[in-house]
């Protein structure tokens, strides 16, 4: 079957089919513009009169560059001079150039300036002897770019929730283990120690039950934001181990810095004041944390740094809460320098 | 106008060819000798006299013109070179500026030649 | 099979490096990074020989491509692995790589890149054959070496031309190619064109 415009350009167009085509151009939802070889408007279908809200008969006749002085030197006229000159076509995305042409959907838009998403072709009509002209397609692309930013909000927002914990807004345990491994390639390097805290809420199952979850983790939430600000250092970060367990990684931090920190962190919750009328250690809510450094560069592992710090909060814990243990020197110790024994945990 | 000596280095023969047919036109009795690499152009300047010019392409096996340019300046200081290519980046230009070469774009035309033979002293 | 004299060859390469020269300069601009070049190559073979020489080592790499018609006709395809195009992409337009795969949008502005690219390489070839070449408009394929480079698969016994060319960007590590193929009776059409480029320098 023949092509209703004639199956070659040579072929005449009888005045039905050229009837039909001038409708077409006319009603079709895209913009359309063509230019002649000296860049001057020979058509400017509805579509695009409305959106730029300048009739056909007021552009035709003009040249580009008068119609829209900002594409002065711009990747548009460039693009409509190789299609004159070259007869190349060109693509301009929206992800590069956005919106070229003052087009707008509505009225409203027209107000607040807020221009349509375009995506432009650049077609080179008629070539060889034949006169040459540019004709500019310009498609509307503003829900496709609306929906691709809703689509990368979510990738945000989920990357987001992989970091943060999404109770306390502390880090989240995956992101601490990625930080650790990183941290402890580091010091394999570095031949610096790497720190690490374990931090315990001292009776945490009695708020629960005193105060139930939702005041539970109202409580946690805080103790999490009051520790997470003891930490100084940007490199330093807190994390959820999970329930009412938190870590910290305290890169290039010998044993002494770390002491430091953890009774910062110490005092830090104990200000806080959070009732805690089932508590047998204080009228208020308190931590027990336990305190270990290794270097990775002789061999020290991620999980023998961890269980080290694991051994002292269970010691902190046995010798009565509410405070911190730490190991060097091959031995326990307390923060004023007590060295803990077997019979000093069995006393208890 | 006395002989003058011409050397082109250039890996493509055609490029060769109509470069020299390009400078024996207007200098018929000029001396125009060709090399296609960094080793036959070192080799030709250490043991035959120096060229008044020399032309040199960019893109070549082996070692690329820029860094034969550079090599060159270090026992030739003063031996005009004029670059010819089609590598239009503005690193490549901004080498020659720092080498103090010649830069011409390629293709090779009339006015291309006779603007490298502007760079003969 | 179809061997073009080395004088025909030399042109070939030369009227092509020209091309990629001005190729080069235009993704330099875009990227604002220098953009190393290697020396062009230029074989005569069956596809079913071709595909090992593509380049990729049967990865997913990302290309766009035009075809180009007028004094010979070729499909000109700029295409660099699939990781090192998101890399590109995110880099100009400023964005977070969080999504593995590119997006719509950004596949649109990887196929105005390839536009500008091979718009920049085939303007001054069709200026040497002073001649005009019909292209259309660029398409963005993924896939292996051989898929982004399909040639008509209902001939794939026809002997064909294909020129490659290494393109390096240094501070992104990243390694692209330029990539020209044409099928025999083309290679014909093309041939005699160069007859005449060379006649016309070297009367």
């Amino acid at each position: 079957m023949k092509s209703l415009l004639g199956s070659t350009t040579e072929d005449c167009l009888d005045d039905s089919k050229l009837y039909l085509a001038t409708l077409v151009v006319r009603e079709a939802q895209i913009g359309l513009m063509v230019l002649d070889s000296g860049q001057r408007v020979v058509l400017f279908n509805d579509w695009l009169a409305k959106a730029v809200d300048l009739p056909e008969r007021d552009a035709l006749g003009k040249s580009l560059m008068e119609l829209f002085p900002e594409l002065e030197d711009s990747r548009l006229q460039n693009a409509v001079e190789t299609s004159l000159q070259m007869g190349f076509p060109a693509l301009l995305s929206q992800s590069l150039n956005r919106a070229p042409f003052p087009l707008f959907a509505n009225d409203e838009d027209r107000k607040t300036g807020r221009r349509m998403e375009q995506h432009i072709q650049v077609i080179p009509l008629g070539c060889g002897d034949k006169r040459r002209y540019a004709l500019v397609q310009i498609a509307n692309v503003s829900v496709a770019v609306k929906r691709e930013n809703m689509l990368l909000e979510q990738a945000k927002e989920l990357k987001r929730n992989l970091i943060i914990d999404g109770l306390t807004g502390v880090y989240s345990r995956r992101y601490w283990e990625e930080q650790t491994l990183i941290e402890l390639r580091k010091a394999r390097r570095t031949c610096l120690p790497v720190a690490m805290i374990m931090l315990d809420v001292d009776l945490f199952k009695n708020y629960n039950d005193a105060y139930g979850h939702q005041e539970g983790d109202l409580c946690l939430s805080r103790i999490a934001k009051a520790a997470a600000s003891a930490l100084k250092r940007p490199r330093d970060i807190l994390a959820r181990y999970g329930g009412e367990e938190f870590v910290a990684l305290l890169p290039e931090t010998h044993i002494e810095g770390a002491r430091v920190v953890s009774e910062r962190i110490l005092d830090s919750v104990e200000k806080l004041r959070i009732p805690h009328a089932k508590s047998d250690v204080a009228p208020y809510i308190t931590v027990s944390m336990g305190v270990s450094c290794g270097f990775p560069s002789e061999g020290e592992s991620q999980e023998r740094i961890l269980s080290v710090a694991d051994q002292a909060l269970y010691i902190a814990k046995s010798l009565g809460r509410n405070r911190v243990v730490l190991f060097r020197d091959k031995g326990f110790f307390t923060t004023d320098n007590i060295q803990i024994n077997n019979t000093l945990l069995e006393r208890k | 106008m006395t002989s003058k000596t011409v050397l082109i280095v250039d890996d493509s023969r055609l490029s060769r060819m109509i470069i020299k047919a390009m400078i024996l036109e207007k200098h018929a009795d000029w001396e125009v000798m060709e090399t296609t690499n960094a080793e036959q152009t070192i080799s030709l300047m250490n043991t035959i006299a120096k060229p008044n010019l020399i032309t040199l392409d960019v893109n070549m096996p082996g070692m690329d013109g820029l860094t034969l340019a550079a090599l060159i300046r270090e026992t030739w200081a003063s031996v005009p070179i004029v670059i010819m290519t089609a590598n239009v980046q503005e690193s490549v230009s901004r080498k020659c500026t720092e080498l103090k070469v010649g830069f011409v774009e390629k293709p090779i035309t009339a006015d291309a030649v006779a603007k490298a033979l502007t760079y003969m002293e | 099979m179809f061997v073009l004299n080395e004088l025909q060859q030399d042109a070939l390469l030369e009227i092509f490096n020209i091309g990629v020269g001005k190729a080069a300069a235009a993704l330099s601009k875009i990227t604002s990074e220098e953009v190393l070049l290697s020396v062009p190559t230029l074989e005569f073979l069956e596809w079913e020989e071709a595909k090992q020489h593509l380049p990729g080592n049967g990865k997913v790499i990302c290309g766009i491509s035009q075809r180009f018609d007028g004094p010979f006709k070729t499909e000109a395809v700029l295409m660099f692995p699939e990781e090192k195009s998101l890399e590109i992409i995110r880099y100009i337009l400023g964005l977070d790589s969080l999504l593995e795969h590119l997006t719509e949008m950004e596949q649109e502005g990887l196929c105005e890149i390839g536009n500008i690219v091979l718009n920049a390489c085939m303007a001054p070839i069709a200026d040497i054959f002073s001649a005009e070449f019909h292209a259309t408009m660029p398409e963005f394929r993924s896939g292996t070496s051989e898929h982004v480079l399909s040639v008509d698969a209902e001939q794939p016994n026809r002997v064909i031309m294909l020129m490659l060319v290494e393109l390096q960007m240094e501070k992104h590590e990243i390694e692209g190619y330029l990539a020209f193929l044409s099928v025999l009776p083309d290679i014909q059409r093309l041939t005699s064109n160069v007859d005449r480029f060379i006649s016309e320098f070297t009367r």
